[in-house]
């Protein structure tokens, strides 16, 4: 299994991670893991940027194909990284819990993409909507349909799967209803 | 604390100063340039005036015609460069542990077909009794910033020597920040050593092929003035020492030109991408080069007039003499004035005053670990925090 990236900041409820390879980085609402101490940590990618390494040097526009800038200018793509954050929504030590880890991931720890076992895992435990919508993220609804999109793929019955998750949605979102249709809507597959 | 109202008039003072001069350098231009066209045509006469010349100071001689203007050649599309550059953090008596650092950072840039950019940086720590003292006459003596800037010199130069034969494309350079006329090391008491060390690059750069090229940035050479004033003398036998003029009390002819440098010339003779004739460079210094003489050329970079230095062995390969010409104006425009390459290899040898900091609390943290104690001298404790 290759890593994609690697931790470089690390708190309770989310982390940040330095992608391997430069604009290559899981898709915004994917699932990512990463093994740090005794289990298997959990999380959803709600932001990903590319940007300079160094903060006092910011990148200008050449007017240039990336090709011709990768042949003219090689020197730019060795400056920058694409980061990604991941908001925590589980994890895995003798079996998968949808809540925050006792302590939170190691910095330096690689960080997978998750396999289907590992999604199918997650769809069980809803918990994650509440975690979403908590609101640390700035994104909430836009992530919470994006992540509903992404696991309704790899359950058995996704319809049935979809009023689950409906209901779960209603019962967090019962005293705003124009947040629940506005997810709804984004839901649509 | 600096006294801003005290420090305003001399500001203003500098200023006027300079507003003088520029009126007074158009004058000084206008004489160079005139002399300039003068000669041309009469080069063969003017370098056997310069060769029997005596003057007090160097004196280019040139190897091309001087009407011998190059227009940028094609700029190649394939093409890699190699880029050293160094940088230090001083020993400070007052810092808990007297030693210095030495950061070589490399970078080599490969253009075109499977482009690639190599950057690292590799420091030294020194810390040894030999290293940071030296012996001069039976005396103990630490040593100065000019020894730890010659060692520098040395670790650049081995670094391209290590690097040089990574090199992959049919046409490379290796690029070296400012002058590749050790001159400051003229006089020291290690010359031949630092030189014969220097020169092992240099070899070896030869025998691949792949010239050296010492770039400088809005350079303040006036070796073509210098040359200009010898043309410009109307003794038949150039001689500062039995300057008759000098004896009379006049003013010296030469002197018509004498407060502008080469760059101020070449600035309003050459274009966007000219090149002016290649020059060999007298500098005392470059008897010990051997057969690694240094010739120079200057080159308008569309941004300002930089002087682009060479080995004598390159002048003699026209087609390696346009590969720097058009190779240094491309690295210019790439780092939008100065060469790209230098830049990168700067920003990997640059150690900044956080860099400092952060070294000497490692030092001072594995210190305590192994259970040295550490202290910084009272003075540069309070140059941290003051009493109020």
């Amino acid at each position: 299994m290759k890593h994609i990236g690697e931790i470089i900041e690390t708190n309770t409820k989310m982390f940040e991670c330095q992608s391997v390879k430069l604009d290559e980085s899981p898709d915004f609402g994917g699932f990512v893991k990463v093994i740090s101490n005794d289990m298997t940590i959990y999380g959803i990618v709600f932001n990903i940027c590319t940007m300079s390494e160094d903060i006092t040097r910011k990148p200008v526009a050449f007017g240039l194909t990336e090709e011709e800038l990768r042949r003219q200018q090689p020197q730019i793509f060795e400056l920058m990284h694409t980061y990604f954050k991941v908001l925590i929504i589980g994890y895995k030590k003798e079996g998968y819990r949808g809540i925050l880890p006792p302590r939170p991931a190691k910095i330096h720890s690689f960080v997978y993409d998750c396999e289907r076992e590992d999604l199918i895992d997650i769809s069980k435990d809803l918990n994650f909507l509440k975690n979403i919508l908590n609101g640390q993220t700035g994104i909430e609804e836009e992530l919470v349909a994006s992540v509903i999109r992404n696991l309704s793929k790899v359950v058995l019955e996704k319809d049935c799967y979809m009023i689950t998750v409906g209901k779960e949605l209603i019962r967090l979102l019962k005293n705003d209803f124009d947040r629940f249709l506005t997810i709804k809507r984004m839901c649509k597959i | 604390m600096l006294n801003r109202s005290k420090l305003m008039p001399m500001i203003y003072e500098l200023v006027n100063n300079d507003k003088n001069f520029l009126n007074n350098i158009k004058k000084y231009l206008h004489n160079a340039f005139e002399e300039y066209k003068k000669i041309q045509g009469n080069e063969e006469e003017l370098i056997k005036k310069i060769k029997d010349s005596n003057t007090s100071w160097l004196t280019a001689i040139p190897i091309e015609n001087f009407s011998s203007i190059k227009p940028l050649p094609s700029v190649p599309v394939n093409y890699s460069v190699l880029a050293v550059d160094g940088s230090q953090i001083m020993p400070d008596h007052h810092e808990i542990r007297i030693c210095y650092l030495i950061n070589i950072g490399y970078v080599i840039l490969s253009y075109g077909q499977n482009s690639y950019a190599t950057m690292n940086s590799i420091p030294t720590l020194f810390y040894k009794e030999e290293e940071l003292y030296k012996d001069t006459n039976g005396y103990k003596t630490f040593i100065t910033q000019k020894d730890l800037s010659f060692k520098r010199t040395i670790m650049e130069y081995n670094k391209i020597f290590e690097c040089i034969s990574e090199l992959d494309k049919d046409i490379s350079m290796a690029f070296i920040d400012g002058t590749l006329i050790e001159w400051m090391v003229q006089g020291d008491e290690n010359e031949s050593i630092i030189i014969s060390s220097i020169l092992k690059t240099f070899n070896k750069a030869k025998e691949l092929n792949i010239p050296l090229v010492g770039y400088l940035s809005s350079p303040k050479s006036n070796d073509f003035i210098n040359m200009l004033r010898v043309c410009i003398c109307p003794s038949k036998a150039v001689n500062c020492n039995t300057c008759s003029y000098l004896k009379s009390g006049n003013n010296l002819p030469c002197n018509k030109i004498s407060k502008i440098n080469d760059s101020d010339l070449f600035s309003i003779i050459l274009k966007d991408g000219e090149r002016s004739p290649m020059f060999l460079s007298t500098s005392h210094i470059l008897e010990r080069y051997g057969e690694h003489k240094i010739a120079f050329f200057y080159m308008n970079t569309g941004s300002e007039i930089s002087r682009i230095e060479i080995p004598f062995w390159v002048t003699e390969k026209s087609e390696l003499v346009d590969f720097i010409h058009a190779a240094c104006y491309d690295q210019a425009k790439k780092g939008k004035g100065y060469p790209i390459s230098l830049q990168e290899a700067h920003e990997q040898a640059v150690v900044s005053g956080n860099d400092r900091e952060m070294f000497y609390n490692m030092l001072s943290n594995i210190c305590v670990k192994n259970g040295i104690k550490m202290s910084r001298s009272y003075k540069s404790q309070r140059k941290r925090s003051g009493i109020l």
